[in-house]
């Protein structure tokens, strides 16, 4: 919970009694194992997912048992506020580790957006930073070299953490096999292992098990291209 | 099945310890392609370092199943047409 308030207070003003309508939303959370959906393709949830701790991934799966990891989800970030709207998900949400997770039902939203219109325009801004991810990873997918790709998601995942106070001193932990990297890049396993070789070679980062220190800033983000206008991380009333 | 290691190398042998579980040597032969031509596509300068890109496909026992390698080259092709 505070992650979503350390979050959204990033970028502008929350009142006390703003946070205590957020704590007023979460029903008790419950943990969710590593593979599991926290969210599942096609269903109609009654209530949206706030993820309080782990990793979780946005994806969609192809005929052949392929899948697209369309976005990684951090402590936070509201998997599926849009469920609220959408009604029907037309993707799903996979636990990347354990996770916890709770719930905030569709009533109590609808509620926010008839009273707290200050709240509701901070909640939609998050859905539309959760499109302009989703921008910035087609454009890493479709145009930057291998290592470009890679360090854009190392510097997008730091600067997400770091806003939820999980990572800091450009040092973070993600638990995440070459595989997983491998549907978040759109890239093999073989290819991942070889871009990691090489951005530690590059000694733009150390990477030990699942720890990464950012050892060069400056150089992943020249390498990254990366702008992190998208991410919308500075105070200015919405 | 077996278990194939792709091994990549560009001056620098990258080693593949996951390694991919496929139904056969054939199996794997298409992999190696389809990882050479993934990683080409996504290289940047990085190839003309050496000018050299290989794949080299291993079965669990280590037995060389087939390199795959593009090499840029300044030989002439051979019947070159002429104008």
């Amino acid at each position: 919970m505070n992650a979503l308030i350390d979050k959204l207070a990033r970028r502008d003003v929350l009142t006390t009694e703003e946070q205590a309508v957020l704590y007023d939303l979460l029903e008790p959370p419950r943990k969710v194992p590593a593979l599991a959906d926290v969210v599942t393709e096609h269903s109609r949830p009654n209530h949206s997912t706030l993820l309080l701790s782990g990793l979780v991934g946005r994806y969609n799966t192809l005929r052949d048992g392929g899948r697209q990891i369309t976005q990684i989800g951090v402590a936070g970030d509201f998997v599926d506020l849009h469920s609220l709207l959408m009604k029907q998900m037309d993707h799903g949400v996979v636990a990347l580790t354990d996770v916890v997770v709770a719930h905030a039902s569709h009533a109590k939203l609808r509620a926010i957006t008839e009273s707290w219109p200050h709240l509701t325009r901070l909640l939609w801004l998050d859905t539309i930073i959760d499109a302009a991810i989703h921008r910035q990873w087609l454009t890493a997918m479709g145009r930057r070299s291998g290592v470009g790709h890679l360090a854009h998601l190392l510097a997008e995942l730091y600067l997400r953490l770091e806003t939820v106070g999980l990572a800091r001193d450009y040092a973070f932990d993600l638990p995440l096999s070459q595989p997983v990297l491998g549907d978040a890049l759109g890239l093999s396993a073989v290819h991942v292992n070889r871009l990691v070789s090489e951005i530690r070679r590059a000694e733009l980062v150390s990477w030990t098990g699942s720890r990464i220190q950012i050892l060069d800033w400056p150089g992943l983000v020249r390498e990254a291209e990366f702008d992190p206008t998208y991410l919308r991380l500075h105070q200015e009333p919405v | 099945m077996p278990r194939y290691f792709f091994n990549t190398r560009d001056g620098h042998c990258v080693r593949d310890n996951a390694g991919e579980i496929l139904a056969d040597d054939a199996a794997a032969r298409r992999e190696g392609l389809a990882v050479l031509g993934e990683i080409l596509r996504y290289q940047d300068e990085s190839f003309w370092n050496t000018g050299e890109f290989s794949v080299i496909v291993l079965d669990e026992n280590a037995r060389h199943v087939v390199t795959l390698t593009t090499r840029a080259t300044r030989d002439d092709p051979p019947e070159t047409p002429t104008p």
